[in-house]
């Protein structure tokens, strides 16, 4: 079958196979089932990663107080989480979160299920390196998790040598520190592997009138994130195995490589020997966080773009400002390579870069401005229907713009001075990647699940889940912006040995109950997802009377997503179009009469020039308009499609 | 019903914040101590901490603002069809020059702070009268701070004079560990090492930080103009005893009359009475 | 069938299932209880039990009068009582804190013993842990609480320092188990022993209060051992009882187990021939006699380390650290007399002969598998490069001293209390001053660092001499930091095959 030309023909259908269970469930080469795998798995990393966490509140706000319980898992030390145990605990609830959850759940999930569907393409450009990118993610996960049987990477999740570079140095910075290398670079090959996919599917396999100002912002959003992905990662990669040979005890051919990128000389660390050196432990920072920053924009660009696809349908508008909103998510993205120095404004790196690094990362709150106005915009004269996406949705506009606005005082380098590795800088990644992007995931798990499923999830359940994740979660998080203000560090297993922090433990408390409550609504999530797959209430093809190409498709798609090509007419925001009577949603692949338009670039037109960047259009195609006409949507059932007479 | 509710909850969490922010100072939920900080440096960065405060607060009522009224005229949206608006261009002009302007005023603002605190010093350091305001050097090692101070009288003119001080130990060299003592309203000069893994040194009420780097010798200055002890952490990941890294600073009038005390308590030969101590300090030597 | 609901039900009865257990901390006995358990039960059991009635649990401590601890005490009267478990009193002080569990002695010619639940400061009422056949007592009676101070001591314990020493005080916390990935690193103290390697006292003598005090205050410079200088006092005291507590009782059990080595297994794993007469005779009230035996010397023990006259103390004031002298000390130093040089190395890098010899372990009297040194807990130790500057036990002329007048306990270091204090001196002035002008000497008294003497073409034709150390001039070698001569080839750990146990 030739996927690169999607005007070929009819779509790929089932009848040319009949895969097995395991090809059909296990390794499946289907995006849908490889974006269903990326989901459960990560949610289910989610759960762990959030089980770490609530250590982690627990210790701060009952420091060393036997655990009730849990406690006899750590009979060795007398009921309490031990200080080593600690720093185990934050290191891999970043990592879990960052790489198991976040990365995975917005590239592999969302990416790889939405991408074709959403472009008219019938899968992904390499199926089987699809397949091949999910599987990646489980060596990952072996190693993580054998990293915990050696006692768990304990560096950080940012592993700064020269604690994770010298094995003496910390207990979690043996063989754990090498698992979590190695998990790392299979994460990171994954990813690598998903950008490629999507690169090449959003370039190449776009359906016929499917232009780039045509795409919906959440393709534009994992178009630009995979431009990301692919220009940053090789460098954590390479980052990985500098720091691999690094480390003494390898085993085998490496033991004893000592390369020394990141070790200076005569460094006596745990009375070991004194190291050989001739390397800077300032290199990895370097080298990190040049990835680790286009993470974070990686970590949040694919929910920019799917919000704004939700909200835009939520609130029957389209969206306020398409092309700036494109424009901005590139700017992010460009700026964002271009600003890593701002993690190590205190780090003795040259002070004069200093200046240089503010000035950029300051101006990245600027397209993050654009983008949150545009979306006040798009909600500006919408008829907004309150539910649970579009609650989490408008819950992700709010708590982007603390997120940003915090974002700000790190900016500027003398007060970054005070607040550098103080709580203030966990309140802002945490606003920006749990009240923003994790808040766009859950609206976007609700939004596309009848895609998925093709079954509603629980509106009821997504309420309350709702209600209590954004009251738990401000009740966690906006605390600990005071906390930072305080002076009070991070990764510190008991700040109130310090006087100066005495003070501040019945708001830890608050803090930790308040993260507990946030922890718990979780469950309801994942109760809802599970149970609605087997019991939630069917629906059709377009429940929400969305515009976009993915709506077209039955629900759930088959193999090969369409029954025919689909062929795109308009932008996907046409909502509240006046062009129609009596329903407010126009669907990107209808087609609609030629009389009743006057849009310049109407495929249909003979006369009118083609579109240069449109090369796929192929108006002489006598199926396009037979097609187009069957596309029509009219008397499926589907719920909250109330205009349908 | 339900709309109404959800456009008050959107409305109500900001407001909430806002209060909590507000009430933050009193309930000593800020910068600590009496949240003026020792040093002049630091009262800068505070200044410049409120200012980008108020820009921020400006910024999110007005966010916040707009949010809750499309909110609301959203819900109560009778007609049949939205607003069929793609977007203002005149609006993407307007928000896009002026938050750059208040965001390059933020930024070029504060350059000045910075140009002081690291750049226009790190260019002038070995320079008159840097070298004479060495006080110590200030080892950082898990899990503790070791420090070595010259011997009481010695006085530095040039930086070559200190980057020999600091090769090696010397004669007369006064040792201590988790308690700087530093000169109250004349700068003081620290040089600041790792003795094995990343630390910071970070003294809150003074504003000053800086990462320890193993391999690197890195200077820090800063002039304390209010007497007293200030607490002293470790601000970078060490290990499982990051938190323990508990130390102190204290600003005494007469730094040379403390180092002579600490020298005469290191040199006790369990014979000659050392020099009587001032103030109860706790953990100097009992024989 | 499978509905929402009843997967719904059973979610919400899974918390159930997990349960609500309390974890107490407990104190871990000697491995050698094992072996007894294996050979004689009734005599673990008795160990156990004897342990646990004098020593108590770590949430339930004993304040047992026989040990010289500073338990806590506060007097005070009974105002009233409203029940038999509950009392108004008038104390003499105010308890520091939070009152726990500790032991409430009613009255003095018979004194009837309780133990206090909690104690309400505002309205000056104690509670009482109910007790069988417990008396009413009659206002006016004096009350004493006892055991607020050890029960701080516990709990700033916990909070600071078991992870690395353990809940028992063997040394073998959590994160003790982390350090010891690499041999060279000397492992957190094991109390049970009652020898601490940095004290002020004479050879044979145990630590004083003051000792504790001071590593604690000062930290143990090179090591893991993190200096606590800001503490407060109380609390710097409140530990230091509690550490001399967990000694005390880990040496109790351990001179118990010595007195019971009889009734161990014998080598093939089988119980010894004559157990049961063993048992016998300790169960008429041999097992009691040799526990009070075990304590009342332990006890000993540690009242003798807090005499005055038990401490070394020089006579003389520090000799004048001329040239000459520490010319002395060098000549003492390398001398076959006391031989510092066999350990300590030529040149003071701690690379003596010495750690080619093979030494022999004290309890099998069985030589070590590898050469080297080791401490009294079998840990393979290096001696001290005196290059570095690095003072375990602390800096000051005095410590140095007190290190050569009696060593070091428990390791190698022997003492040389019998060297004229004189001598000792020398030497103290020759070791001070190795890291900062070198350890060796040239013939005209120069000091250097190693490798070529930069003051070999150095005459003296104009009559100079040199009583007193250069100051720092640029005629020094630059290269003489410690860093230099180190080894550059890095010995490769055992570390690799760990076999931790997992927290």
């Amino acid at each position: 079958m030739n996927t690169l030309n999607p005007a070929s023909g009819p779509a790929h259908d089932l009848h040319h196979h009949n895969p097995s269970f395991i090809k059909k469930y296990i390794f499946s080469t289907d995006h849908k089932m490889i974006g269903v795998q990326f989901l459960i798995t990560t949610l289910i990393m989610m759960m762990l990663g959030g089980a770490l966490a609530l250590g982690i509140r627990w210790q701060l706000a009952w420091p060393w107080h036997d655990m009730p319980v849990f406690g006899s898992l750590f009979a060795g030390e007398g009921g309490q989480i031990s200080p080593e145990f600690y720093t185990m605990l934050f290191t891999m609830h970043a990592t879990v979160m960052i790489f198991l959850v976040v990365i995975p759940i917005l590239a592999g999930a969302f990416g790889n299920f939405l991408i074709p569907l959403m472009i008219g393409a019938d899968d992904m450009a390499f199926p089987k390196l699809n397949m091949m990118s999910y599987w990646f993610m489980w060596p990952a996960i072996f190693f993580f998790g054998l990293s915990f049987y050696f006692g768990g990477a304990a560096a950080g999740w940012t592993s700064y040598p020269l604690l994770s570079a010298l094995p003496e140095a910390a207990p979690g910075s043996g063989h754990a520190q090498n698992c979590w290398l190695v998990a790392v670079t299979f994460v990171g090959v994954s990813s690598m592997m998903g950008s490629v996919n999507y690169l090449t599917t959003i370039i190449n396999m776009r359906a016929p009138g499917m232009t780039l100002f045509r795409m919906p912002l959440t393709i534009w959003s994992m178009f630009i994130t995979a431009i990301l992905q692919a220009f940053a990662l090789p460098v954590l990669t390479a980052a990985g195995f500098m720091m691999l040979f690094d480390r003494a005890e390898l085993g085998g051919a490496f033991d004893g490589i000592h390369s020394c990128f990141f070790v200076p000389s005569g460094i006596i660390v745990n009375n070991a020997d004194p190291t050989i050196g001739g390397g800077q432990a300032l290199l990895w920072q370097h080298l990190f966080w040049f990835y680790s920053h286009p993470a974070v924009y990686i970590m949040l660009l694919p929910a920019m773009g799917m919000v704004s696809d939700m909200l835009a349908t939520m609130c029957r508008k389209p969206i306020f400002g398409y092309k700036p909103m494109a424009y901005s998510l590139a700017a992010i993205a460009g700026l964002g390579f271009i600003v890593w120095g701002h993690h190590m404004f205190t780090s003795g790196m040259n002070p004069a870069l200093g200046m240089t690094f503010m000035v950029s990362t300051i101006m990245i709150a600027l397209p993050s401005a654009i983008k949150t106005f545009n979306w006040i915009g798009t909600i500006w004269g919408g008829k907004i229907r309150f539910n649970t996406v579009t609650l989490h949705c408008i819950a992700f506009v709010s708590q982007f713009v603390v997120g940003g606005l915090s974002g700000i005082f790190m900016a500027a380098v003398p007060v970054d001075i005070y607040i550098h590795d103080t709580y203030f800088i966990v309140a802002h990644f945490h606003y920006v990647l749990f009240g923003s992007t994790l808040f766009g995931i859950f609206g976007a798990i609700q939004f596309w699940f009848p895609k998925m499923f093709g079954r509603m999830m629980s509106e009821r359940l997504g309420k309350i889940h709702f209600f209590l994740t954004f009251v738990g979660f401000n009740g966690t998080f906006f605390p600990m912006h005071l906390l930072g203000v305080a002076g009070m560090p991070r990764r510190y297993a008991d700040p109130y040995i310090h006087p100066y922090l005495e003070h501040l433990m019945p708001m830890n408390q608050f803090i930790t109950v308040c993260a507990l409550i946030m922890g718990l609504a979780q469950l309801i999530l994942l109760y809802n997802w599970v149970t609605s797959i087997f019991w939630g209430p069917k629906c059709g093809r377009n429940p929400w009377n969305a515009n976009g190409v993915e709506w077209s498709a039955p629900s759930p798609p088959p193999h090969g997503n369409f029954e025919v090509v689909p062929i795109v007419y308009r932008g996907p925001y046409e909502y509240s179009s006046p062009l129609v009577e009596g329903r407010d949603f126009l669907m990107q692949t209808e087609y609609l009469p030629p009389a009743d338009l006057d849009e310049p670039d109407d495929p249909d037109d003979p006369d009118e020039p083609d579109d240069p960047d449109d090369s796929t259009v192929s108006p002489d195609n006598p199926d396009a308009e037979t097609d187009a006409e069957t596309d029509k949507d009219p008397g499926e059932a589907s719920e909250g499609a109330a205009e349908e007479s | 019903m339900s709309r109404i509710f959800w456009c008050l909850f959107f409305t109500f969490w900001p407001i909430v914040a806002i209060v909590v922010c507000a009430i933050a100072p009193a309930m000593d939920w800020s910068f600590p101590g009496n949240r003026e900080a020792a040093t002049p440096l630091g009262q800068r960065i505070d200044d410049l901490f409120y200012l980008i405060l108020g820009i921020v607060t400006v910024a999110f009522i007005g966010t916040m603002g707009a949010l809750a009224y499309v909110l609301w005229k959203g819900s109560r949206n009778e007609d049949e069809k939205a607003w069929f608006s793609h977007g203002s261009h005149n609006l993407e002009v307007i928000w896009t020059i002026v938050p750059s302007g208040v965001l390059l005023f933020i930024a070029l603002y504060q350059i000045d702070v910075w140009a002081i605190y690291r750049v226009r010093d790190y260019e002038n350091r070995d320079v008159d009268p840097r070298p004479a305001h060495l006080v110590a050097e200030v080892t950082a090692r898990q899990f503790e701070w070791r420090i070595r101070y010259p011997a009481p009288g010695t006085k530095f003119k040039t930086y070559k004079q200190v980057k020999d001080w600091l090769a090696k130990p010397h004669a007369g060299d006064v040792y201590a560990v988790n308690k700087l003592f530093v000169p109250l309203n004349r700068e003081t000069l620290i040089y600041l090492k790792s003795g094995d893994v990343q630390h910071a040194f970070f003294v809150p009420d003074l504003r000053v930080k800086q990462d320890a780097m193993p391999g690197q010798s890195i200077d820090i200055w800063f002039t304390v103009n209010r007497a007293g002890k200030f607490n002293l952490t470790c601000a970078e990941l060490c290990g499982w005893g990051h938190y323990k890294m508990r130390g102190e600073v204290e600003a005494v009038a007469d730094l040379q009359a403390e180092l002579r005390r600490l020298k005469s308590l290191q040199d006790y030969d369990g014979v000659t009475p050392p020099q009587a101590t001032s103030a109860k300090a706790s953990g100097e030597a009992t024989p | 069938m499978i509905s929402r609901p009843l997967i719904l039900t059973l979610l919400a009865l899974l918390p159930l299932a997990v349960g609500c257990g309390d974890y107490q901390a407990e104190f871990v006995h000697d491995e050698r209880v094992e072996e007894l358990q294996k050979s004689s039960p009734v005599a673990a059991v008795n160990v156990r039990g004897i342990l646990a009635e004098h020593f108590g649990s770590p949430n339930t401590l004993v304040a047992w009068g026989a040990l010289p601890i500073d338990f806590g005490e506060i007097s005070g009267t009974v105002l009233s009582s409203t029940d038999i478990n509950t009392l108004r009193i008038a104390l003499d002080s105010d308890p520091p804190g939070r009152l726990g569990r500790v032991a409430v002695v009613l009255g003095t010619k018979t004194p009837h013993n309780r133990l206090a639940a909690d104690y309400d400061a505002a309205n000056r009422t104690l509670r009482l842990v109910p007790q069988d056949g417990a008396a009413a007592v009659a206002p006016g009676t004096t009350i004493r609480l006892i055991g607020h101070n050890l029960q701080a001591g516990r709990r700033l314990f916990m909070q600071h320092c078991m992870h690395c020493h353990g809940v028992t005080g063997d040394g073998n916390g959590p994160t003790a188990r982390y350090i010891a990935n690499h041999r060279l690193n000397p492992r957190p103290r094991d109390y049970r022993r009652g020898l601490f390697k940095f004290t002020s006292t004479k050879n044979g003598f145990y630590a004083s209060r003051d000792d504790l005090r001071r590593t604690i205050t000062q930290g143990l410079a090179g090591t893991y051992m993190p200096s606590f200088l800001l503490m407060e006092t109380e609390e710097l005291d409140a530990i230091v009882e509690y550490v001399r507590f967990l000694a005390m009782r880990g040496e109790v059990e351990r001179r118990l187990l010595d007195h019971l080595k009889d009734l161990m297994p014998t080598a093939d794993g089988k119980p010894p021939a004559d157990l049961k007469s063993l048992e016998k005779e300790l169960a008429v009230d041999g097992f009691a006699e040799a526990f009070a035996d075990a304590a009342s010397l332990v006890a000993e023990n540690w009242s003798n380390a807090e005499l005055p006259e038990n401490s070394v103390n020089p006579s003389q004031a520090r000799l004048p650290d001329t040239a000459t002298s520490r010319l002395k000390g060098r000549n003492l130093f390398i001398s076959t007399k006391i031989n510092c040089a066999k350990c300590h190395g030529e040149g003071g890098r701690g690379n003596g002969a010495f750690l080619g010899d093979f030494q022999k372990n004290p309890e099998t009297q069985q030589n070590y598998e590898t050469p080297g040194l080791r401490d009294a807990w079998h840990n393979m130790i290096r001696p001290r490069n005196l290059t570095s500057g690095v003072y375990r036990g602390g800096r000051r002329p005095l410590d140095v001293f007190r290190r050569v007048t009696a060593g070091i306990k428990a390791t190698p270091m022997a003492g040389f209390a019998t060297l004229p204090e004189e001598d000792r001196w020398h030497l103290v002035n020759y070791v001070l001053s190795i890291p900062i002008d070198g350890a060796f000497f040239d013939e005209h008294g120069h000091q250097y660092h190693g490798g070529t003497n930069p003051h070999a073409d150095h005459d003296h034709s104009d009559g100079h001499s040199h009583e007193t150390p250069h100051a720092t001039d640029d005629s020094q070698p630059k290269d003489s930091s410690p860093a230099d001569s180190r080894t550059t080839k890095p010995v490769p750990t055992k570390s690799a095959q760990d076999k931790k146990t997992q927290p």
